[in-house]
């Protein structure tokens, strides 16, 4: 009995396995790099040898690139990432209140009452402070991006960054850095830029309770957590799976869907790696919304279509039947 | 003389019908597309809100489309829409999109006889009977309040069917339908028999889905594209919902019952007392209503850079924990990509459906 989850975000691809207590025992976090559904086959790839499809019992997908993932395993539950990292959270220690998520394009906060979402907020315009901006900056200052966190930490004295906008932080750095301040101060100060941000672009007019959780990959990163709890002014606690709770909360959901539905799972079992999987798309002229189709193939077979309004493109519709 | 006018949702279906029988040579511009809104942007204003660069768009492909005059309605003035018409013609112009323009204003703002002046101009000096017109209007009236009363008791039923899609199906056919129809009988005969149609699709009765309530402003409530479809995406997700904003209810507040809106915009409702622009203060008024109709949540739409919905958002936190509903804000803009913002509808709705499960079980 065992319950698999995946989420597929923009940087990167994770794949959990729990076991029947819903106890995490295979993580596995890959970089997505721009191909999801190769990231996916990966890492389905890696526990093909020590799992037998038969003792998989449900599948939930989540992340931007649920619908192609479930698509390609046969998923029972697609979830959004909002629901599915708040379900891990709450699971993990039913007293969190807050939810802090960094990931790698999308910064989230959720607030829960009771264990269950009472407000959340997404970033919408800017991507200032996520993953991809760290992982840029480590880049441009030469330095491992596993390393940025403790750099951080280093710093006695932070520099003050601009960090309204992804591109002028930058513009700041390149400045304060000709200026000649050092290295670790810099990190530090854009840690606390990117923290400033999230808070007000996404904490405005919402209370921060304890207990706070910290999750999503930048969750890794001691310098931004450090940079929450000076501002915070709380304790902020990263869990022990940060990086995969997306994928633990949609395999716990997949086991609540299949248990209360009394269903068994579609999951398409690990031989779909054996065959070919390919995508094509084209913009449908049949009429004046243009919509660009996406189809997914496995060995010459549809088993997905995304991004036609109409519908008329899906496997299954129930438009016939009138 | 050959008219064309920008995309309101489903105004064109009345319009076109209303010219046919009136024997008025009209342009319907293809419907609202990325390239509309592409070409639309090109010469609007960066910073003008959604619906005039959509607007903008429709109207330079009705005129390349061969027509030659614009009737366009404006209301309500403070907001920038009561504008649109002659920003329009300015930009248009300046682009070489030339036509002649009748701006049909509300009472309030002209007059009642500038009014049937330029409503007159739309016929082209021809003398047409005032019978058959005031006929045809009255027949275009009732097409358009018996389809959004279909139209609602389709959005309400869509939570409660036992086989999703359905009902979504008939009202995407009946809609095609009445494009194909030549007069406003056919039209209403047309929706009676998709109306009765929807009233055989078996519903599970026992079934509690999440109500929200749609609200926010006019153009991105009542254009799907001015709304990335959310309709489609709530009765895909099997939602049952709401929304009082639509092409009937704004011609009864606006030319059938003027007065009747003026005495409702006069009273105070304690969160935003007084008209500020646009349909703000409806906004609020619908949050209220919400809660006291039992609603789950309120979604606010609105298109980027929209001043009264702007001053209703911010007023939000406040009414969600004063009346103590859930409300989500989506904005939408032409650079948005689609991904967040359905992540944000599915994890509200998901929000939504877990609190009524956690009320009742009780644990």
């Amino acid at each position: 009995m065992y319950y698999m989850g995946i989420d597929v975000g923009s940087v990167s691809t994770n794949v959990v396995l729990l076991d029947g207590c819903l106890e995490v025992i295979e993580e596995i976090y890959l970089q997505s790099k721009g191909s999801p559904i190769k990231s996916i086959c990966e890492g389905l790839e890696k526990l093909k040898g020590k799992y037998d499809s038969k003792q998989i019992s449900g599948v939930g997908t989540t992340g931007s690139g649920r619908n192609i993932a479930a698509a390609v395993t046969g998923a029972d539950i697609i979830k959004n990432e909002i629901t599915t990292h708040s379900i891990a959270a709450s699971y993990m220690d039913a007293e969190v209140q807050t939810i802090l998520e960094i990931g790698g394009q999308d910064s989230k906060v959720i607030l829960l009452r009771n264990g269950v979402i009472s407000d959340f907020a997404m970033n919408t315009v800017c991507a200032a402070g996520t993953g991809s901006f760290l992982d840029r900056q480590a880049e441009r200052l030469g330095i491992a991006i596993g390393e940025l966190g403790n750099m951080a930490l280093k710093s006695k004295v932070p520099v003050r960054i601009a960090g309204r906008c992804a591109v002028f932080a930058e513009t700041d750095i390149i400045h304060k850095q000709q200026l000649g301040y050092e290295k670790e101060d810099l990190i530090a100060g854009l840690c606390y830029a990117l923290v400033r941000n999230y808070l007000s672009n996404l904490c405005k007019g919402k209370e921060i309770k304890d207990k706070v959780f910290f999750q999503g990959g930048v969750a890794a990163n001691q310098g931004i957590k450090k940079a929450f709890e000076d501002i915070l002014d709380k304790e902020i606690i990263v869990p022990e799976h940060f990086k995969v709770m997306g994928a633990i909360g949609a395999a716990i959901l997949s086991k609540e869907a299949l248990e209360n539905e009394r269903k068994k799972t579609m999951f398409k079992g690990f031989n779909i790696l054996k065959g070919k999987i390919s995508t094509d798309s084209f913009e449908c002229q049949d009429c004046p919304n243009h919509c660009e189709v996406i189809r997914i193939y496995s060995n010459n077979t549809m088993i997905g279509c995304f991004s036609d309004r109409c519908g008329k493109y899906q496997i299954s519709d129930a438009k016939s039947k009138i | 003389m050959k008219i064309t006018f920008p995309h309101l949702g489903d105004a064109y279906i009345a319009v076109r019908l209303l010219c046919n029988e009136m024997n008025v040579d009209c342009i319907v511009p293809p419907l609202n597309t990325m390239e509309t809104l592409e070409r639309g942007s090109r010469y609007s204003p960066e910073e003008i809100c959604l619906p005039f660069k959509l607007m903008a768009g429709n109207l330079m492909e009705g005129i390349e489309n061969g027509a030659d005059t614009v009737v366009m309605v404006s209301s309500n003035g403070p907001c920038r829409l009561g504008e649109y018409g002659e920003l329009l013609k300015s930009v248009l112009d300046k682009n070489g999109y030339h036509a002649d323009w009748i701006l049909l204003d509300t009472v309030q703002a002209i007059g009642i006889r500038e009014l049937l002046k330029r409503a007159g101009l739309v016929w082209g000096g021809k003398k047409r009977s005032k019978l058959k017109l005031l006929g045809a209007l009255k027949g275009v009236y009732k097409v358009i309040h018996s389809l959004e009363r279909m139209e609602k008791e389709i959005h309400f039923r869509c939570g409660y069917e036992i086989e999703r899609g359905r009902l979504k199906a008939i009202l995407y056919k009946c809609k095609k339908d009445i494009c194909h129809s030549d007069s406003i009988n056919d039209a209403l005969k047309i929706i009676e028999n998709y109306s009765d149609k929807v009233k055989e699709i078996p519903l599970d009765r026992e079934k509690n889905p999440v109500k929200v309530v749609l609200t926010g402003e006019i153009f991105s409530l009542i254009e799907p594209f001015g709304n990335q479809y959310l309709e489609d995406k709530l009765m895909d997700m099997g939602v049952s919902f709401s929304k009082r904003i639509t092409i009937g209810w704004w011609i009864d507040t606006t030319f059938v019952q003027p007065l009747k809106r003026a005495r409702m915009m006069s009273k105070k409702n304690g969160f935003l007392n007084y008209c500020i622009g646009g349909y703000a203060k409806d906004t609020v008024e619908e949050v209220i209503e919400a809660k006291k109709n039992h609603y789950d949540g309120v979604i606010q739409l609105l298109p980027l850079g929209c001043m009264p919905e702007i001053v209703v958002k911010s007023i939000m936190p406040d009414m969600a924990e004063e009346l103590d509903i859930k409300i989500l804000t989506v904005v939408f803009d032409e650079m948005n990509g689609e991904a967040g913002y359905i992540t944000r509808i599915e994890a509200f709705i998901d929000m939504l459906q877990r609190r009524k499960q956690h009320v009742l079980y009780g644990y």
